[in-house]
């Protein structure tokens, strides 16, 4: 099976994975995506008045963490490919392998 | 002189990042789609795609919830005020040992009051053995 997740999605999963990290609740994270051909994926959270940079591994967790806590994935058995397209902008499909 | 400003501008749109503005949780409501077709997404043409590849997550995701979500309930409130003020008016004249006091008469010492209150903690004995004694599977 295959995920698509949108900006939105990854944007959410960030969200989550840094309200997990800093005890706090996902609404109160702003996130800001970018991608750079040269440096890949990134990421800036902006967390109790606090940016923390987080880079393409952490990503792949976040989204990771994100369909373990509210779709009730394993982890363990998802591949996360994160995507950037010029229209479609940053996106994901996730791979969730059999047992 | 003019297509050198279309190079350097042609150029700075290739190299320059792409930034999305700042965007916060939109509530978990995922819209993302499923797709059961594996191969769908290689066979499509996107010249201008970037790929990081397939990553699995890091050792730090552990298969349990690293957290609870907890949701904030509705507790309190007027009516719940209301009801345990009724429950100890009730039980304060229940036990009261002298008897009812109605509108300035004292009726003093009622058997059959004592017997109805008797019976209603032998009622409440019951229930709150039901609960705490309830059958677990």
């Amino acid at each position: 099976m295959e995920l698509l997740l949108n900006e939105q999605d990854i944007v959410d999963s960030v969200c989550v994975y840094m309200a997990a990290k800093e005890y706090t609740n996902p609404e109160k994270v702003d996130v800001d995506l970018a991608f750079n051909p040269s440096n890949g994926f990134f990421a800036t959270a902006l967390v109790h008045d606090r940016t923390v940079n987080l880079n393409e591994q952490d990503l792949i967790d976040a989204v990771a963490v994100y369909l373990r806590d509210y779709h009730n994935f394993d982890p363990s058995r998802l591949l996360v490919d994160v995507n950037y397209h010029e229209n479609e902008g940053i996106f994901a499909s996730v791979q969730v392998k059999d047992y | 002189m003019k297509k050198l400003i279309i190079v350097f501008a042609l150029l700075f749109s290739l190299v320059a990042p792409h930034i999305s503005e700042a965007r916060g949780f939109s509530g978990g409501h995922s819209s993302f789609s499923r797709s059961s077709s594996f191969g769908s997404h290689s066979t499509t043409t996107r010249s201008s795609t970037y790929h990081s590849g397939y990553k699995s997550p890091s050792n730090k995701v552990s298969g349990t919830r690293s957290y609870t979500r907890s949701y904030p309930t509705n507790r309190g409130g007027f009516w719940s005020h209301a009801a345990a003020f009724g429950a100890g008016t009730f039980f304060g004249s229940m036990f009261h040992p002298f008897g009812g006091h109605f509108y300035g008469h004292s009726y003093g010492f009622s058997m059959f009051g004592f017997l109805i209150d008797i019976v209603i903690l032998l009622i409440i004995i019951r229930i709150l053995k039901g609960i705490f004694t309830r059958r677990r599977y």
